[in-house]
This record gives structure tokens, sequence and C-alpha cells, in this order.
């Protein structure tokens, strides 16, 4: 699909109303795995697809379709133009005035190696060093390695002029052992699967990638002969690859705005936080500071502009504790009075953009690592996510992590297993005692952030610090 | 056309999947957004001397077009085998079942029914997603079978909100929308929606004598089916029901879980041309029985296959007990009744213990009477518990749970459930 192709179409079929638009996705993806030592079947895909959008006469209705030639989107169209009519008078906003963005621009997602410059042997090659890197022992009874790599084109124009172009290449490798004796079984996994980023080929580092797999296995037969986590109140360090999920749960979710004005009650959930709150609340203590950050090279969800032609920028949804901005696109912001974010998304062709958040961003401290052990009398210290749980309204969470060392009078201590810890969001934040330097900080993301109706999954992306919190309930298995 | 692309060495398998659904939904009684999906595509698989690669491809419907697509990906995938490994573990039908199911009725009018739901809920704060549409699965491989699965349907899932987070959720589906009965179920739903003006109560941590709906049961053993009944879960060591299997733990003789082939709304044919019929008994009172086995498992523990690869139920099916309708209050006397849960997830694989949360609409319970709704409460248990020593019983009642999901396309999931009692069931905050 040529973006003047798509532009031309867009003026042709939207020549009628006040407003259409068309998204073009292309994905193409490539799934090398392999388990327990044998290679899985390559699997490869390419998903194309267009999404119509139309507002008229107050209404709103889309059509998404695969059939993408003239005669497709000219039918499409017309369900997406019956559907705004049939909710004009029904219509949950007055779409017709909603001042839709104009832009005209690009955004490549910047590579060093292309992925299909590696050949496939190559990487075949990579997964079976790997598996036998993590056999470590006949104890690891379950081993995985996997390469994924998604290649993503996304062309937007509108009956306004906008043209929005972006070019996407996502790459996360992956890997995990499982060890097994007697009636236990512990797995233990590389970043938790969050070593997701925009990145080519370069992004696996092979070297690294095979001396983790030794660490990973040696790691989960550790965790298998190590004690279960004590059950006791205590400061806890978490870090970067545990930061992803209290960040995304307890700061990301609650943020988003059509969350807040009631659109998500039936399945995703509401929020603790209300309009109100907006410039005044305290959302955690004044060492906390969370950003909305699409402009950082590399990150899982980096882009220019959102999937309804939005700028994107980067922007302070909370400074030095206080809650500032909400996380709302362009429709849920003119509902609610806010400057739009540009985070209306969706997760491929063929679902409309709803607020979705995208990176999120812990912006670090001033505190390293070993200071902030340190600084801990009784505590632990948690490294990544295994279980995640929160309330609908993103309060009450319990969140469990695969990894733990005690700590006792700044020194670090035990390897304990089944580390798990629960708390309310209002009341963990402002427990934030310890912000960690740019030597803690990493980036990591996520696939599956799961929300909206119809479903969707999409990518999401956290850089964090390590962070210490203090008066944690913490506790372990049975 | 596509299965005359193969070569005389190689087997061509071919998965289809088609879509096309309204979807419209509701906030604050209005429409938010509405449209329609319409999605088809196709996954060819090529096994020649051992090896085996997939390529999936979505379809524009026009067959000029798709048919090169549906060729360039063959060769995609001729490139990729000649550095595949030998793969032991491909294992595909060949004894030619060819089968064809279809659950159609023409008649579904997707704004008529937008317009009913407006109209009967109208003094309503409603929430939902109304989909309606047909889907249809296909199954074709070189060597001549064929199976076909379509159906058209709605499903209709929703909440009613009395304010803040309390409010009703029920679900509506079925093949042809029937204007009173839906009536007669938001009536239904008013009797306990009016309860909900009580002033909620919070609970203290602790463990309480609870009655979980059958929707409620829904969330649990989506939660279970995360690997609990998968058959390379189960040799791994990785199950969440290891110590069931292993005979270290037992549940109660009242449990019985099966994989039903022979209800459902649902193809009964996975991606290799295998063809399954009858019931796979996952649990028998109370003990460990058979696992959900794909392919690709099956050749390589030398078992039978009796499920797609996902190895997880698509019909899932749990035997009743003997609480009626009219007892469930009175059997619970003082206690909490749980309409939903929410969020589940392992707490401890090994233990099969699990938290989530309760939600919607939820009541106190004294002396077999709701009392009040119940602010939302973490719950922490374990399966070997609330399904063994804790099950008091379950309902003589079994509801039709339908799966909402919606990730990349409509589920055609299912599950018929009982309520449950629990004597103890344990909230941590």
């Amino acid at each position: 699909m040529e973006p003047p192709f798509l532009q031309s179409l867009a003026f042709e079929l939207g020549k009628n109303f006040d407003f259409l638009s068309l998204r073009y996705v292309k994905q193409t993806e490539q799934v090398l795995y392999a388990r327990c030592g044998y290679v899985q079947p390559a699997q490869t895909s390419v998903d194309e697809g267009v999404m119509v959008v139309v507002h008229h006469n107050k209404g709103c209705g889309y059509a998404a379709t695969s059939d993408i030639s003239t005669f497709g989107l000219k039918k499409a169209a017309e369900v997406a133009a019956q559907w705004a009519a049939f909710s004009s008078k029904v219509a949950i906003t007055d779409f017709s005035v909603i001042t839709m963005p104009k832009n005209v621009g690009e955004y490549h997602s910047k590579i060093e190696q292309p992925w299909y410059s590696v050949s496939i042997a190559e990487k075949i090659n990579l997964l079976k060093l790997c598996s036998e890197k993590l056999k470590i022992s006949d104890k690891i009874v379950d081993w995985r390695s996997s390469l994924w790599n998604l290649e993503e084109d996304i062309l937007y124009a509108t009956n306004q002029g906008a043209l929005c172009q972006q070019y996407f290449k996502y790459v996360c490798p992956n890997l995990e052992a499982s060890a097994h004796h007697g009636s236990e079984t512990i797995t233990r996994s590389y970043k938790g699967r969050g070593l997701c980023r925009q990145i080519g080929y370069e992004g696996i580092r092979e070297g690294e990638l095979i001396e983790q797999c030794v660490q990973t296995a040696e790691e989960a037969l550790a965790l298998l002969a190590a004690p279960n986590c004590p059950e006791q109140i205590m400061s806890v360090l978490l870090d970067p690859d545990q930061m992803i999920l209290q960040i995304h749960e307890s700061i990301g979710h609650p943020l988003e705005l059509d969350r807040i004005l009631g659109d998500e009650r039936n399945y995703a959930g509401t929020s603790f936080v209300n309009l109100d709150m907006f410039g005044s609340y305290r959302y955690g203590s004044s060492l906390l500071n969370v950003t909305f950050d699409p402009s950082v090279p590399g990150e899982f969800a980096s882009y220019a502009y959102d999937d309804e032609g939005q700028t994107a920028q980067k922007v302070f949804l909370i400074q030095d504790g206080i809650l500032k901005h909400p996380l709302g696109g362009g429709v849920s912001s003119f509902r609610a009075g806010f400057k739009p974010l540009a985070n209306a998304r969706a997760s491929s062709w063929n679902r409309p953009a709803i607020d979705r958040m995208a990176n999120i961003n812990i912006e670090p401290g001033v505190s390293s690592l070993a200071e902030m052990i340190a600084s801990i009398e009784n505590g632990i210290y948690m490294k990544t996510n295994a279980s995640w749980s929160i309330d609908d309204s993103r309060n009450k969470f319990q969140f469990g992590c695969e990894w733990a060392r005690l700590i006792k009078n700044g020194q670090l201590g035990e390897l304990v297993k089944k580390p798990n810890y629960r708390g309310i969001s209002a009341n963990f934040w402002r427990n934030l005692v310890k912000v960690g330097d740019e030597t803690t900080m990493e980036a990591l993301g996520s696939p599956f952030c799961g929300k909206g109706e119809p479903n969707q999954a999409i990518k999401v992306g956290h850089r964090s610090p390590a962070c210490v919190f203090s008066n944690v309930e913490v506790f372990g298995g049975v | 056309m596509i299965l005359g692309l193969n070569k005389k060495e190689e087997i061509v398998l071919i998965k289809w999947f088609h879509e096309s659904s309204d979807y419209v939904r509701f906030s604050q009684g209005l429409i938010r957004q509405s449209g329609k999906v319409n999605d088809i595509s196709l996954k060819v698989s090529v096994i020649v001397s051992n090896r085996m690669a997939h390529f999936t491809t979505s379809l524009s419907g026009i067959i000029d077009t798709d048919f090169e697509r549906v060729k360039k990906g063959i060769e995609q995938i001729r490139r990729d085998l000649v550095y595949m490994p030998e793969d032991l573990h491909i294992m595909f039908a060949k004894d030619m079942k060819s089968t064809q199911r279809q659950i159609l009725d023409r008649s579904l009018d997707n704004y008529a029914v937008c317009s009913d739901i407006l109209k009967q809920t109208a003094n309503f704060d409603l929430v939902g997603i109304y989909v309606g549409g047909s889907i249809s699965r296909g199954f074709a491989n070189s060597l001549g079978q064929l199976n076909w699965f379509e159906t058209e349907s709605f499903h209709f899932d929703y909440s009613l909100y009395h304010h803040k987070d309390k409010a009703v959720k029920n679900q509506y589906a079925g093949k042809l929308w029937d204007s009173q009965k839906f009536g007669l179920q938001i009536e239904q739903d008013k009797i306990q929606f009016n309860k909900l003006s009580k002033t909620p109560v919070s609970l203290k941590p602790g463990k309480y004598r609870v009655f979980l709906s059958s929707q409620a049961l829904s969330e649990i053993i989506d939660l279970l089916s995360w690997g609990g009944f998968s058959g390379k879960s189960h040799k791994t060591h990785t199950s969440p029901f290891m110590k069931l299997i292993d005979g270290n733990k037992a549940l109660s003789s009242k449990v019985n879980m099966y994989q039903s082939y022979e209800s459902g709304y649902t193809e009964n044919f996975d991606a290799y041309g295998f063809v399954y019929s009858g019931k796979v008994t996952l649990i028998e009172n109370g003990r460990y029985k058979e696992s959900l086995i794909s392919a690709r498992t099956a050749k390589e523990y030398n078992l039978s296959p009796n499920s797609s690869d996902s190895e997880s139920p698509s019909t899932f099916e749990m035997s009743c007990g003997t609480i009626l309708d009219s007892e469930i209050l009175s059997t619970i006397d003082n206690g909490l009744y749980i309409s939903q849960l929410w969020y589940l997830n392992y707490s401890d694989i090994t233990a099969c213990r699990m938290t989530g949360m309760t939600r919607f609409a939820c009541f106190l319970v004294e002396d077999g009477s709701l009392i009040a709704p119940l602010n939302v409460m973490r719950f922490d248990v374990s399966i070997y518990d609330i399904f063994g020593s804790d099950l008091l019983d379950f309902t003589k009642r079994q509801d039709l749970v339908m799966s909402a999901s919606s990730y990349g396309g409509r589920s055609t999931n299912s599950k018929l459930l009982p309520g449950a009692i629990i004597k103890s069931f344990n909230l941590t905050l």
C-alpha cells in the first residue's frame, strides 16, 4: 500500500463525511522457538488490513477489513458510515465537533542490522546452542529459547489531509528454564520475557544470550533448593524487571482516561483516580516522577504519532509525586476537557483505537544499587515478575517474583523462592523511599498488555530504575 | 487451488479462519464505538522429509490476490525448510476423516438487536459489548481431507452499574435474539441490582463461607486451563496440578471435569487434521484422569492426540451437585454470595494456590438473606482446599458460560458450570 494512494483514497471515500480516516497496517512476523532441545516448526506470518473510521452527524462508526482493494475499502467505508448513522442519536459524545489532527510526517525504528540479513540457519543454530546451554542438569525438566521478530508498517490518512507513515521493527529474545525435584518445580526466565525493543538483529547479542542461558538455568536450580520467602512486613527493593509490572498495573492502567470515564467498567475495570485529582493529588512520594515518553530511542512503544495521527511528545504524568496528566487520546480528552496525549492506539488494523499506555517510565533518581541495599535494615531484593493480580479499580494488588534475596543490616543475604507481595497502590507509591540512578536503569517492554472491548493486546514499554519501598507485606509459598 | 501447489514429496495442511462480526460497545447507556470486523486468514503448513514450517497470511477474499500471497508463503516455507533440523515430533492425520458442521440461522439483524438493547436498558447505566456475526473454520490437506465448521451467533456481555464499582454483570448469547427472553433476564438482573443500593460492607481479612456462582467458577477454570490440563505441562512437571497427577493430593470426589467434543459451539478438528469426538475426562471423582494432548505432544510421548495445540479446554464441563437454586442462601446461612471473581493468577503454582479479587454484585449473607453489597476483597486460596475438604457441594443447576474473549478474534469456547458452596474461603486484603 503506497501512502499517496491511501491519501487519495481517503479524500475520495471521505468527501461526504465530516471525517474519515484510513489506517493501513501490515505486520510481518517470524517466531523461532526451541523447547526441551527440539527446534519447533518455524512460523512466519503476514497480516494486512485497513481500519476505516467515519465521524458524521454526531455519530462514529468503523469497519475493518482484510480486503484492501479499492472496492473492499469502499464497501468498508459504507459500513462504517452505516454505523455512524446508527449511533448518531445515541453516541456517547458529539463526534462531529472533535477536531482531529492533520499531521504529516514519518517515523522509522533505528536499526543497524536488518533481521532478515541474518539467515534462518544462523538463528536456528543459536537456538540449538541456547538449548544445550540451558540443560545443565537432569533437574532442568523444561527449557525454552525463542526469537521473535515483528516488522510493522502503519500508514494513516484522513480526508482532512493527515498522512502519517510509521515503520517499526521489533525484536524479543526469550530464555526460560524450569527445574524440578520431588514435588517442587521452579521456573526462571531472562528478564521475565521483557527484553522487547525496537531494534534489529544487533539486539540479539549472541554472546550475552548464551551466557544468560547458563545463569538462568543455574538460578532455577538454586531457587529449587532455596527456602520459601518468609512472611513479614519489610522494605522491598525491586529490580527493573519487576518495576515494569508495578508501573504498568498501578500507574499506567489507573491513569488511562477511558477507564476514568467508565468505558472499561464491564471488562478491564475503572480507576481509583478521578478527574478532580489531576494537578493536586499526591500519588507517590516526592521521589516519584513518571513520564509518558514516546521519544526514547529503541524503547518498545516509541513512535511519532498515535493511531489517530496525534503528534507524540514526552509529558510528565506524575511530577515530584503529584498527579499531573491522564493518559487520554483525542476522543477521551475531548470528553474530559484535557489536552490530549498521543495514546489512542490499536493492536492492529482489526481493532479501533482506544486509550492505551505506551512508554510509561520512571525518571532516574540518585541512588546506586549498592547504596540502596546498604540503606535497608530488614528487607528483600526481588527480581523478575512471575505473577500479577490487581482489583478493578487498580488499587489492591498482589504480585509475585521469580527470584529474591533477603537483606539484613545493609547486606545481601539468603536466596529465597516464591517471593510475593501485596499492597494498595495509593499507599504503596507514597512509601517509595529510594529511586535508583542511571546505572540501575533498564528499558523493557511487553507485547501482551490486554484491554478493550473487543479485546486487544498491545505493546508497551517501561524504562525504570531499581526502587525501594518501605513497609510492604511480603510472603512466600507454602 | 492452493493444495495444487504442493510438490509430490510434500504434505500440505491448511487451516482457514474467518470472522465477520459487528461489535457495538456501550458505556453510560450510550454507544461508545460501533463497527464491523471482516477478517480472513489462512495458515499453511508444509511437511517434507520430517521437517515442517508454518506460514499464516491474511486474505482479501479476492482469489487471484490471495493465491499469489499463499504461493509466496509456500515458497518462503520451502526456503526455511532447508535449514530446519529433522523434527521427530511431527504428527498429522492420515485417516481422511472429513466433516461438516454448521450452526446457522441467517436472520441476525444487529442494528435491530442494538436498538432493542438500548430500549430495554434505557433506565440503566449500561456498559458492555455486543457482538453478532458469522465465524467459520476449515481444514484441508493434500491427502484429500476437508473439515468445515460455521456458525452465526451473538454474544452480549454487559454490566448494569448502580454506583461506583457496584454493578450486576450478566451475559446473553445464542443464535437468535429473543427480545422477550432478554427482557426477562433484565428483570431478573434488577432483583440483585436493587440490593446494591444498600450501604456496602468492608470485610476484615479471614476465612468465610461462600457461594461462588457459575461465572465466578468460570474465572477459576480459566486460570486452571493455563497449563493445568496440558499434556506437555504434565510431562515437564510444570502443571499447577502436579500434586494431583502424582497422587499426593486429591480433590473432593464431587469434582468431575471434562473437555467435551459432543456439545459446544466450536470446531472439533485441529490444524493437523485430527477430528475429536466424545469427552475427555480430565478429573474424575476428584482424581486426575487424562490430559489434553496435542498432536506434537502425542508424537513426543507416544500418546494419542485429543486436543488442539493449545492443550486447554475449548468446551469445558463440570458435573453438578444437589443444591437447588432455592436452597443457595439458606445453605450459605452466614457468609458471602460471590457473583464474579476477577484477575486471577497463581501465587504458588506448585500448591495450585491462586489469588484474585471479588467483583460486581457480591453480598454479605446473614441468616440466609442477602444483607448488603460488599466492597472488593482479595482472596488467596488453594484449589486443593476449595475443591477439596472445603467444598460443601455444587448446585444442581449448571449454566452455559460462553467465552467473551475476542483477542485476535471471537472465541467460540464455552463452559457448562454449576455454582459451588465453599465452607472456608480465605480473604486477605
